[in-house]
């Protein structure tokens, strides 16, 4: 939050959509209906590793349902994330394969007049199963040699062979580690898991489609990615993307499982394609837990000091467990080393990253992309370190993170780019006075059977994946911004808001720049027939990528505007201001000096149409060249009973540097969500497979996944939030990202604090009641033998 | 794989006025009872059962009552469980059964469901059973032979659960209502549960009820759920309450025998040895604030 004055940044206003929103009238994927419409269901594996041998389709086509087999689609692999370069994308996808590779892996499809015929019809289909050993765990999958789950897959367009169900490894090298070691006085080392969340989106995944007169389509799916997915559709499809029309619809949310084109967007079109009609498909809560999952970890984390604190070398091992399918696990190994590489500095490293398959649901993207995982393992590490060392960890960390004028790896190793702005200290030091951080109590000496713990932990997210030297990651908006004839001004771009208001952001930009009332701007609808390529929004680049690139093509329109309003004033181009009159609500422009020669913007833009002067109108594409870390620090109480296990969160302290704050009041709304997540992470959220069935032990049932409640979070007076005084010099007005960086370092605050109740270190999430009790219980029989705040492996469960 | 977007099986709904007619709709096999649905229908979906037929309890006059008649609170089955909650009979006599019910669901749960379905469910982990259990509370069951009006019966619930989702009741038999006897004096009732979050089904629940003499436990009846394939009572411990003299940590005592009274397994919700270690402490609080309800002092 910068000090400086705007007219309507850092102001909250009633959002563009809120209306719709609260009064039901938005229209989300699910509430897309065309005349004639078909409603289409996905045939999904029952099995978690199989050959289809036979299928028998008679049943439903007697029920007069449209079916689709694999042999009914292109069987080109591709892979459905596009936001990598060529190069760097793996292709193991198939829009149906006879080869099911975990349950609820889609094999065929059918569509109906009404949904419940779909159902019928699709139960009607007769299957007849060859059956494949299927892997559950990292050791089980790299031990097989054969029955792989893929057995070939391409990078690019080279044809790669499978070893081992390893899809694909990463390494990454700074400085000399042995070195590094050996000057070390203290080393922590510790094996850290991180569970496999689901995104809970409250949508569920899906997507309508019609088949257009002239061979195009047109599009509304739910998705992050307006133009990956056009891009997507057209190759696979064979259409040529002037008839190929995505439409941007509000989400029903995504938090990271529509950065991917959904495989359920892909059989849509691929039947409504088959059928010549429009089809529907939404996807039931059940299949969507079958659909996409946080990309779950296991690493170990060595880090090497002297006795100063400061750190020498660093090493880590992690291993992913990616599921049936590859959403670019290359740039997920890649971003481990990255976030672990920028939270502190760290002369000499080793990273080795090895993603698995197994016959699970696919994992992609989640809020903090990697992040919350390693930031869990990094910040538990340098605690224990402080404590070791006896060092203030708020010191330590002070001492040692990435901040100002050092190079930051925005997404992994080939983004990179230098930091323009830091609030890491005030964040710290704000925080520990506003929690009482030097009064939190001594972990050896409570007895009781409550304990009070409070933790701190600190990270970061990356703003958008720009930097000057392009890497494997695309990044960059389109951007058209006119003024109409009454002074009003529409944006029209195919960047997405997924409800964290990066679309009223960029409003606000808008008017602010033009010194208009902020409801005369307005966001057009958009499709990608009508827009430049937007690479989609996600990375937390919505507010410093995308609506810095509708400030920058807005910019190029006020100097129209102005050339306009300077042949009418009379008054050079570079001496007129602008300034939003709201009693009449209307821009002015006026000479500078000279506020009484002023002329209203409705007027210029009808003087230059009646004069054939033209629209003040711009567009272009827009990429910034950097990537700001947006930080973030969370302190965290709460209480731990002692004989159940239980952990009640009792307050929270959470600062972030955005640098300026746009919209107050959404950007503590992601704070408040990024904790709420994070605390389910911390404490709640995982989805387990049996190995007997395939299935998941929550059988793809909300009743249980449990996520927590508003009443298992604290009041919203014990949650605190401030901003730090900061001011991002190549942001829009000074502004960063925040929405992933709300939730990356929750995790590791919460088993802090968990830790300073019960002298416990948990190094596996979620920390369950079970675990907790069950650790506390063998702390107890050990008879505090062994010191109490030993770092201890949780068995599994 | 289970999908809950549509019901895709077809079935019949009845809606009858009277409790004759929807006792002689249920004969036919594949009836099945509708209350608030807040089972059921969740199960339908998941196609765990496929009822051909439902008959919709919920309006029917006969059912729709919570009365204090002849010493006992008497809950027709169509009686929604946020109607009991806020009775004022319920609230002032069974504070422990409102604290059972209150954790169920939410609001709107609440709003739609019912405590004859709450027992006719038969889930292991059901939060309404162990309190009624320890309350001896009996279930009156119905049916008709066609034309003989309705039959009636009763049993204490303890004897109405067979196993996990399985119960006494017959095809065309129906729970009428529960009924409870109001408490004596110098008596007491609490419960205790713990969850992964608050709205969630329990990971284990326990109830246990205490008639003071004086400063002895005259009687002591424990009971518990999700510990066991259905909600089961706790006879050594109430065995090694009786005519206790209260102090001594003698509810700590008690309650570490609890083991014996459970075979708890590892689910989707918790795990036996977690279920194990933090029984006897759900027992022990609960004694303790039953011992304290009843007056008794410590
Ligand atoms: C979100 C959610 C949260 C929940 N939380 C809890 C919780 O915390 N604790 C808990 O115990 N339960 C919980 N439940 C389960 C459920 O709400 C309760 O079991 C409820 O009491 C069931 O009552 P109902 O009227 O909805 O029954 P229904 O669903 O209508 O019926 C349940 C079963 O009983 C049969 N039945 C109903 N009435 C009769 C009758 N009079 N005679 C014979 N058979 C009958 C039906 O045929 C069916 O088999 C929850 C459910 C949901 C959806």
């Amino acid at each position: 939050m910068s000090d400086k004055t705007y007219y309507f940044l850092g102001k909250d206003f009633p959002r563009k959509e809120g209306r719709a929103r609260v009064t039901g009238r938005e229209v989300y994927p699910s509430d897309v209906v065309l005349p004639g419409m078909l409603y289409g269901k996905i045939l999904r594996s029952p099995r978690p590793h199989a050959r289809i041998k036979s299928i028998d389709f008679s049943g439903a086509q007697k029920l007069g349902a449209v079916v689709l087999a694999p042999n009914d689609t292109p069987q080109e692999f591709f892979n459905v994330r596009q936001v990598s370069v060529p190069r760097s994308t793996y292709k193991d996808w198939r829009i149906l394969s006879d080869h099911v590779r975990q349950v609820g892996d889609p094999y065929a499809a059918v569509a109906a007049e009404t949904e419940e015929l779909a159902e019928q019809a699709a139960e009607a289909v007769q299957v007849e199963w060859e059956l494949l050993p299927a892997y559950f765990s990292i050791e089980e999958a790299m031990a097989a040699e054969d029955n792989l789950i893929h057995d070939k897959v391409y990078l690019q367009d080279k044809e790669i062979p499978i070893q081992n169900n390893i899809a694909c490894t990463r390494e990454v090298t700074e400085g000399d580690v042995d070195k590094g070691f050996a000057e070390a006085e203290v080393i922590v080392e510790n094996e850290f898991v991180t569970p496999r969340v689901y995104h809970c989106q409250v949508e569920p995944r899906g997507c309508t489609c019609r088949p257009e007169p002239d061979g195009g389509i047109t599009v509304w799916p739910s998705t992050q990615a307006l133009h990956n997915t056009r891009i997507l559709l057209g190759q696979l499809f064979d259409i040529p993307l002037n008839k190929v029309n995505v439409i941007r619809i509000t989400g029903g949310g995504h938090f990271g499982s529509g950065i991917h084109t959904n495989p359920v967007i892909l059989i849509t079109v691929a039947l409504a394609l088959k059928a010549g009609k429009p089809v529907k498909i939404l996807q039931s809560r059940e299949e969507d837990l079958y659909d996409h999952c946080r990309y779950p970890t296991r690493y170990t984390l060595k880090i090497g000091a002297k006795k100063d604190g400061t750190l020498t070398a660093g090493q880590m091992k992690a291993w992913v467990d990616i599921g049936s399918h590859h959403v670019q696990a290359l740039a997920f190994l890649g971003v481990l080393a990255g976030w672990w590489h920028s939270l502190y500095r760290l002369p000499n490293m080793r990273y080795q990253g090895v993603a698995v398959y197994t016959n699970k649901a696919p994992t992609c993207a989640m809020q903090g992309y990697g992040a919350p995982q390693v930031t869990f393992g990094v910040e538990t590490t340098m605690t224990i370190l402080a404590e070791k060392l006896n060092l203030d960890p708020i010191e330590l960390r002070a001492n040692n993170y990435v901040g100002l004028g050092e190079i930051f790896w925005g997404q992994g190793p080939t983004i990179r780019s230098l930091i323009h702005s830091d609030g890491v200290k005030e964040l710290l030091y704000t925080g520990a006075e506003k929690i009482g951080w030097d009064k939190r109590p001594d972990p050896k000496a409570q007895s009781g059977r409550l304990r009070r713990g409070i933790g701190v932990a600190r990270g970061f997210h990356t703003s958008g994946t720009g930097a000057p030297v392009p890497g494997e990651v695309k990044d960059f908006t389109t951007v058209q911004v006119k003024v109409n004839e009454d002074g009003s001004i529409d944006i029209l771009t195919a960047l997405m808001d997924h409800g964290g208001g990066t679309l009223d952001a960029a409003a606000k930009l808008v008017a602010e720049e033009f010194g208009v009332p902020f409801d005369k701007v307005g966001i057009s609808p958009a499709d990608t027939r009508s827009t430049g390529y937007d690479v989609c929004t996600h990375a937390t680049r919505g507010v410093y990528c995308g609506a810095g690139a509708v400030l920058d093509v807005a910019q190029d329109t006020k100097k129209i505007l102005l050339d306009y309003a300077s042949r009418i004033l009379n008054a050079p181009a570079d001496s007129l201001k602008t300034r939003p009159d709201e009693a009449e609500n209307e821009g002015i422009i006026y000479v500078e000096g000279m506020p009484e020669k002023n002329i209203t913007i409705r007027e210029v833009a009808q003087t230059a149409m009646n004069n054939d002067w033209g629209t003040a109108i711009s567009a272009r594409s827009v990429r910034k060249v950097n990537c700001p870390p947006a930080y973030t620090t969370f302190f965290v109480e709460v209480e731990v009973d002692m004989e159940t296990g239980m952990v009640r969160i009792l307050r929270v302290v959470a600062g972030s540097d955005a640098g300026t704050v746009i919209n107050p009041a959404l950007a503590k709304g992601q704070l408040e969500g990024g904790f709420y997540r994070g605390a389910g992470m911390a404490l709640l959220e995982d989805t387990d497979y049996d190995p007997k069935t395939g299935q998941l032990t929550n059988r793809g049932l909300l009743t249980d996944y449990k996520m927590l409640g508003a009443v298992d979070l604290p009041d919203p007076e014990k949650f605190e939030i401030f901003f730090a005084h900061t001011y991002e010099p190549t942001g829009p007005m000074g502004a960063k990202g925040i929405g992933e960086a709300a939730l990356n370092p929750v995790p590791a605050a919460v088993a802090a604090a968990i830790h300073n109740a019960t002298g416990i270190w948990f190094t596996k999430l979620p920390i369950l009641p079970e675990d907790i009790l069950r650790a506390v219980r063998e702390e107890r029989k050990r008879d505090g033998k062994k010191a109490p705040g030993k770092p201890q492996a949780v068995p599994e469960r | 794989m289970s999908s809950t977007r549509v019901i895709s099986v077809d079935f019949e709904c009845r809606i009858p006025r009277k409790l004759e007619e929807a006792l002689e709709a249920l004969n036919e096999e594949g009836s099945q009872v509708l209350a608030g649905g807040t089972d059921l229908l969740n199960n339908i979906k998941i196609n765990a059962v496929k009822p051909s037929r439902l008959v919709y309890v919920l309006g029917i006059p006969e059912l729709e009552f919570i009365s204090v008649e002849g010493g006992r609170l008497i809950v027709g089955a169509a009686a929604l469980l946020s109607d009991i909650e806020h009775n004022r009979q319920v609230v002032s006599r069974f504070p422990a059964l409102v604290e059972a019910i209150n954790v169920i669901g939410g609001t709107q749960i609440r709003n739609m469901a019912t405590l004859a379905g709450n027992l006719c469910n038969a889930s292991p982990g059901a939060d309404t059973p162990p309190i009624l259990f320890v309350l001896d509370a009996e279930v009156e069951i119905c049916w008709t032979n066609g034309g003989t009006g309705a039959q009636r019966s009763r049993l204490p619930v303890g004897g109405f659960f067979t196993g996990p989702k399985k119960t006494v009741l017959k095809q065309g038999q129906i729970v009428h209502s529960v009924s409870i006897p109001l408490p004596p004096e110098h008596s007491g009732a609490a419960f205790r549960r713990l969850a992964r979050v608050s709205l969630d089904i329990a990971k284990i629940n326990c109830a246990a009820y205490i008639e003071r003499d004086g400063d002895t436990v005259h009687e002591a009846r424990i009971a518990l759920g999700s510990v066991a394939p259905t909600p089961v009572r706790a006879p050594t411990i109430e065995k090694a309450l009786d005519g206790r003299r209260y102090g001594g940590g003698l509810f700590q005592e008690a309650a570490e025998l609890v083991e014996e009274d459970i075979a708890p397994i590892d689910d989707v919700r918790s795990t036996a040895e977690y279920r194990r270690q933090i029984a006897s402490l759900l027992v022990r609080e609960a004694l303790q604030e039953a011992w304290r309800r009843s007056g008794g002092k410590g």
